[in-house]
């Protein structure tokens, strides 16, 4: 999951923290914040309503989604 | 952060500038010389700065006129009428190279520099592109690094505005660890006169050859922490108010350009017989020209809206569409108005080729059009804009095709839930389709508050037109395996 945020962001995964903001701390836009709940989807099967996505602007609160709803 | 929606105490400000302006150019702008020698006059600049135009976005207490935005793209509207290299520099003056200075610089920076900026003594420009970040700022590499006394810069901008001409430059640069984030950028302002700040040769370009557009290299300044622009770190949420104001000023350019465009093909049409009568009465020309008049109308009217919206979020998104139609409308408008010259319409001194070369960047720069169409089908479908509310003439039909279009959206929403976001094809029809909701919405309310059969009419044509643009993204997109194929045959080099 964190190498994902890292490919996203350009930030080393050992510099992301949990408490971390995806756009004020981490640098994404809008955009970029999206397309990684799309991948999400895409590599952990972890679905996502589009609803919900507005809501997981911080690294933990998509941990917490990506634990809950993983099924690997 | 207000967005500074427009306050009636500056209308008879803006009228009285229009008219000035518009007497101003008639006699001083030299349009066709502009584009010849690829310079605007340093007296013209001069006899501009002298009108108070470079200070229309200061405000008062530093020399300007602190006007709100939509009276200044009403002025630019009427400026690039005229020419639009005189537009473009005076433009990118007032909004993205102002705009960050007078919302967020402290304030003794801004007591220091806005007084020579309102006066026009200097000027400003706006450098954010680089080689390897374009559309996407989060690419940007030049930094300024904090060394424990002041900031280091280093890095290069490229197709910056006013370069040649600035003394004062708003950069975007990345600077990593401020305001305690793990990645970070700011805005920042540069002087020419710093040491290391080196700009370089004018671009010979396709079109507003009288603009200036250089590269800006940035070897090792080192400058005061006070360069900063507002909040250390903040800089993408800055730069997002700041890109919202210059999309718009320059939509409004796009709006005086296509009227001249339009007003000229008109008045040749009028006089041109052909087939035993005029080419005003035939009716393949007229319906060029009502389809140019009614998407002018419509581009009118984003602006407008857009320019008097009532926040910072509502600006930011507005300005997106707004831009997308008015650089395709600019560009359309100059098109027909070319074909409607026939031959003498590709000849220089007609004026057409100019106003069409001029119009093809609008398309790219302030954000390429095919990423801020994709970037508004995402906000269309993470934050779907509610149901058709606004009154006025062509508003039931407006409604039917919105009906249409919310049908589409609730229908890949629904099918491809979050993937969506990582399908830009379906992605750019929701944008599309957006951006003619916006466009229709604009002109039933701009023809409502005018209360003339003419905005009546014209609203209801551009719902016509809508109902025609918004058909092919509302079905499924071509089959893009095949699209794929094809694209991979051009990189292969096999094509037939």
């Amino acid at each position: 999951m964190l190498t994902i945020l890292s490919e996203v962001t350009a930030v080393p995964a050992c510099d992301i923290k949990e408490t971390d903001m995806l756009m004020a701390d981490l640098g994404m836009d809008s955009v970029a914040s999206m397309e990684l709940l799309g991948m999400l989807d895409e590599e952990f099967g972890v679905e996502v309503e589009l609803e919900e996505a507005q809501a997981l602007d911080r690294v933990g609160s998509i941990l917490d989604l990506v634990r809950e709803r993983y099924v690997g | 952060m207000s967005a500074d929606p427009q306050g009636i105490h500056d209308a008879p400000i803006v009228d009285a500038f229009v008219d000035a302006v518009e007497h101003f150019a008639t006699d001083h702008i030299n349009a066709t010389d502009i584009d010849a020698k690829q310079r605007i006059p340093t007296a013209l600049l001069t006899e501009l700065a002298e009108m108070g135009l470079f200070g229309l976005s200061v405000p008062e207490e530093f020399g300007g006129l602190g006007l709100s935005l939509g009276p200044i793209c009403e002025v630019l509207a009427a400026l690039a009428e005229h020419d639009r290299s005189v537009a473009t520099t005076v433009g990118l003056h007032l909004g993205l190279g102002t705009r960050g200075l007078v919302a967020f610089a402290d304030p003794a920076t801004q007591a220091r520099i806005l007084p020579g900026i309102a006066s026009g003594e200097h000027i400003t420009a706006f450098a954010a592109t680089e080689p390897g970040a374009g559309s996407d700022l989060r690419g940007v590499t030049t930094k300024a690094v904090d060394n424990g006394h002041e900031l280091v810069v280093n890095g290069q901008k490229i197709f910056v505005t006013n370069g040649g001409l600035a003394r004062f430059y708003t950069i975007l640069a990345a600077t990593p660890g401020m305001g305690g984030r793990a990645k970070s950028y700011s805005l920042m302002w540069l002087d020419r006169e710093d040491e290391g700040l080196s700009i370089g040769p004018e671009e010979r370009k396709l079109g507003l050859k009288g603009s200036s557009t250089t590269s800006l290299h940035l070897d090792g300044l080192h400058v005061g922490r006070d360069r900063i622009i507002g909040e250390p770190g903040n800089g993408m949420e800055h730069i997002g108010h700041v890109l919202a104001w210059g999309r718009t000023a320059m939509a409004s350019g796009c709006v005086g350009a296509s009227r001249r465009a339009l007003v000229q093909a008109t008045r040749h049409v009028q006089q041109r017989v052909q087939f035993g009568k005029s080419l005003s009465r035939q009716a393949v020309v007229q319906q060029q020209l009502a389809d140019a008049a009614a998407m002018h109308f419509a581009m009118q009217a984003m602006v407008r809206h857009t320019a008097s919206a009532p926040d910072n979020e509502s600006l930011e998104r507005r300005s997106l569409a707004t831009k997308v139609l008015c650089s395709e409308g600019n560009w359309d408008i100059c098109d027909r108005a070319v074909q409607l010259y026939g031959g003498s319409g590709y000849i220089e001194e007609t004026g057409l080729p100019m106003l069409l070369r001029d119009a093809r960047i609008t398309r790219i720069f302030e954000g390429a059009n095919d990423v801020l169409i994709t970037l508004i089908g995402t906000h269309e479908a993470t934050r779907p804009t509610g149901p058709w509310s606004t009154e006025g003439p062509g508003a039931d039909r407006a409604a039917a095709l919105c009906a249409r279009l919310d049908a589409r959206r609730t229908d890949l929403t629904s099918t491809h839930k979050i993937r969506l976001l990582r399908r830009p094809r379906l992605l750019t029809q929701l944008g599309r389709l957006a951006i003619l909701r916006q466009s229709m919405e604009c002109a039933v309310q701009a023809a409502h508050h005018a209360h003339s059969p003419v905005a009546t009419e014209l609203a209801q044509h551009w719902i016509h037109q809508c109902s025609r643009l918004a058909a092919p993204h509302l079905t499924e997109p071509q089959d893009m395996a095949l699209v794929g194929r094809i694209a991979a045959y051009c990189a292969q080099e096999i094509l037939p």
